[in-house]
């Protein structure tokens, strides 16, 4: 009896052992590609009309298409998941924070298929140097741009017009007209600095050294480099007077602001015409009409640089599973995404393929709610982001701690909050297995 | 013969038991048991960003004990525990002895609305309080722009402690009253009557006789609240999207280790983390079953 109890004991045991471990055996690497093999591709909302059309266009393949969150992290601890459990996995997928990519080309998930080979030169060099350049780890390209978000100067022309004020060319001017706007029309602000509009498009745009990854295992991080601090110069006296907000953009107060007319302008993303003020301002109910006022002002120039650097806030990409059965249909989803020019008309966002960007940018030419043609100012902005910024394995708790020391501090002591956000991201990077020098 | 007999009659006695527990059992093994041997297991597991994982005693507990967030998350929490546990102790017994010593209709009634809050449980209640802390929505709205951070958001770091204690109790003291109550009915009124003869006035009636007698309730509330407070995740997870950008992701030192699974794909240091809470929080149980005599049988 107690013999049977033991070996009853032990059979449960090993069960469950197997059962806990079992999974993590499997995910091993196919590369010869089966064209019958179907296809699931994981999207975002705004990304699912393409990927509709694209089935649509190719019933000889099996394609499932599903949309899934989109928010920050969430594909990749879903794949991470799916490649531990060794199937589920997307053959090919859509990332919205394309930082992303470096947790998902690392371990212990290592998702991606090396595109190098496998699409042609010709389609890789149709892309921006820097959306190439952020997609590369060991000298291997892991993901195409969908789409860029270059940042250029969004402002409110007929605004501007009125009160008399020109459009800044530099962030000194940019900085005096802050202080020019608080003291003549308090209330009204040059948009937000919070989290990833702060980080990416002021420091980022700056070539602040925070995610200078050189490579997989090596960044620069200093946060007392003049390019840098030259930042803190800029964003302390504005955050202090409220000319730069610290809410998120989206934040409903913040968005409260846009739409009653009090944003009269915005360092931002190329979508931020589509994404924050278009919509905001049609659908608040506000005697605030922003059709025929906004437009896109090249950035303004850092202190010191010889051309004006962008930065990039976002800027989806697609990822091909390197275990896709059918590879070949899966690279060639991806490629179509990013780079059909009838895809390109129906794409939300600016598309990182130039030939798409400049399909795309027709449309803009002749809308309406642009008070003057904003094309040439996004396709400009698009060369020229700043070299400095990479994806890195960090970027979630490097936005964390830009809010918890340069934004939570209200600007009070910026250069004591840009050594703690520097020593900060220092640690997160080292956490991440990363070596950092200065 | 005989040893047939009793053998017969002691399976027979068994069987029933073991139906009952069977079901609860398998869940508790499937997913309780075995989750938490492989978490154990993948707490020694080291992932590197290059070449093969490795087998490490300590690196994990090294590498999640010197996270630059640890500090900041369990100082909130404990902010929150202090905050939070008191009120919610003084509030349940409060409520319930006063429930108790004037069994009326209106007691009766006060024991049905403390309880309806705690229904809204989770995620639910999070948003529902979500609501109650945005200034432009919530009905205290005015007064809560007295507190408003240079930015004109309420909800920051700073405040976020007291938001989840306000939310905290008025989520799970109604639940404890009805327990309590319950408690305190089952004291014989034999003993009370005595007291009231021997002098005592309401107070010490409470002090001595009633609180004393209900001493492992207290206890139990204390071990399981200690716990939820630890791991407090839900809460300020969906509460801090109210608010994007004001409140840290890491906020609490379960939000670290989900932050580990999730973003960062570090099982391995998620589970280390895990362990650790694991381990405080059973210690603080275990402080608290020995100071109150929580399984002492005698003397009461």
């Amino acid at each position: 009896m107690r013999k049977n109890r033991a070996v009853f004991a032990v059979a449960t045991a090993s069960a469950l052992i197997m059962i806990a471990t079992g999974c993590s055996s499997g995910g091993g690497s196919t590369t010869t590609s089966d064209p019958k093999a179907p296809l699931t591709v994981w999207v975002d909302a705004d990304r699912a009309p393409q990927a509709q059309a694209y089935v649509k266009a190719h019933p000889e393949l099996k394609i499932t298409v599903n949309t899934v969150d989109a928010a920050q992290g969430s594909n990749t601890s879903k794949i991470a998941l799916a490649e531990k459990a060794g199937k589920g996995v997307p053959d090919v997928v859509f990332v919205g924070s394309p930082d992303e990519i470096s947790t998902l080309s690392a371990n212990p998930i290592n998702y991606p298929l090396a595109l190098n080979g496998v699409v042609s030169q010709k389609v890789l060099d149709g892309f921006p140097k820097n959306t190439i350049s952020r997609c590369t780890f060991n000298g291997k390209v892991y993901c195409l741009g969908n789409d860029e978000g270059q940042t250029v100067l969004w402002y409110n022309k007929a605004q501007f017009a009125q009160w008399g004020y020109s459009v800044p060319t530099t962030f000194d001017q940019f900085k005096a007209l802050g202080i020019k706007l608080a003291a003549e029309h308090p209330g009204y602000n040059l948009g937000t600095v919070n989290g990833r509009y702060g980080s990416d498009a002021f420091f980022g745009s700056s070539g602040c050294p925070v995610i200078d990854a050189t490579t997989v295992t090596s960044v620069k991080i200093n946060t007392a480099s003049p390019k840098c601090t030259r930042v803190g110069d800029v964003l302390a006296p504005l955050i202090a007077n409220g000319t730069l907000s610290t809410l998120d953009l989206f934040d409903k107060n913040y968005t409260a602001q846009i739409a009653s007319g009090k944003v009269i302008a915005m360092i931002g993303a190329s979508w931020t015409a589509d994404f924050a003020f278009k919509p905001m301002t049609t659908n608040s109910g506000t005697s605030f009409v922003a059709a025929g006022k906004y437009t896109a002002a090249p950035m303004p120039t850092w202190a010191g640089e010889s051309t004006n650097w962008s930065g990039a806030v976002g800027g989806g990409i697609w990822i091909v599973s390197k275990t896709a059965k059918n590879q070949k249909a899966a690279v060639a989803f991806a490629v179509a995404m990013t780079t059909d020019p009838t895809i390109a008309k129906t794409q939300s966002t600016y598309p990182a393929y130039g030939p798409s960007a400049d399909i795309w940018l027709k449309s803009k030419t002749s809308d309406p709610w642009y008070a003057s043609d904003p094309s040439k100012v996004l396709k400009a902005a698009s060369a020229k982001v700043n070299p400095a910024d990479g994806y890195v394995r960090y970027e979630t708790q490097l936005l964390d701690s830009y809010n918890a020391t340069i934004i939570k501090s209200g600007a009070t002591d910026m250069s004591s909050a840009l050594k703690a956000w520097g020593v900060q991201a220092a640690q997160a990077a080292k956490s991440a297995g990363y070596t950092v020098s200065k | 013969m005989t040893i047939t007999n009793s053998r017969v009659r002691r399976l027979r006695r068994r069987t029933p038991a073991w139906g009952f527990i069977a079901p609860y059992l398998v869940l508790l093994v499937l997913f309780g048991v075995a989750p938490a041997i492989y978490g154990l297991y993948q707490a020694f597991i080291v992932t590197s960003v290059v070449g093969d994982p490795s087998f490490s005693l300590v690196q994990n507990f090294i590498d999640v004990l010197s996270d630059y967030r640890l500090p900041g998350s369990a100082l909130n929490v404990a902010v929150y525990l202090v905050i939070w546990l008191p009120i919610l102790l003084l509030v349940v017994f409060t409520l319930a002895l006063a429930m108790d010593a004037k069994r009326t209709r209106f007691a009766t009634l006060t024991r049905f609305v403390t309880y309806v809050p705690g229904a809204v449980t989770g995620a639910a209640a999070a948003l529902l309080w979500l609501f109650m802390f945005s200034p432009n929505v919530s009905p205290i709205g005015g007064f809560l722009r007295l507190f408003t951070t240079h930015n004109g958001s309420f909800l920051s770091d700073n405040t976020f402690a007291l938001v989840l204690s306000v939310m905290g109790v008025a989520a799970g003291a109604g639940g404890w009253i009805v327990v309590v109550y319950g408690a305190l009915t089952g004291i014989s009124s034999d003993v009370v009557e005595s007291a009231k003869l021997d002098g005592a006035n309401a107070w010490q009636t409470v002090w001595h006789i009633k609180l004393p007698l209900i001493r492992s309730y207290i206890a139990f509330i204390l071990i399981v609240s200690t716990a939820q407070g630890f791991q407090v995740f839900v809460e300020p997870t969906v509460i801090a999207a109210g608010a994007p950008g004001q409140v840290s992701r890491t906020w609490s030192i379960n939000q670290l280790v989900y932050s580990y699974a999730t973003e960062q794909s570090n099982y391995g240091r998620a589970s280390a983390l895990a362990i650790l809470l694991l381990v405080v929080c059973v210690a603080l149980a275990v402080f608290i079953i020995t100071k109150t005599k929580f399984y002492s049988t005698g003397d009461r």
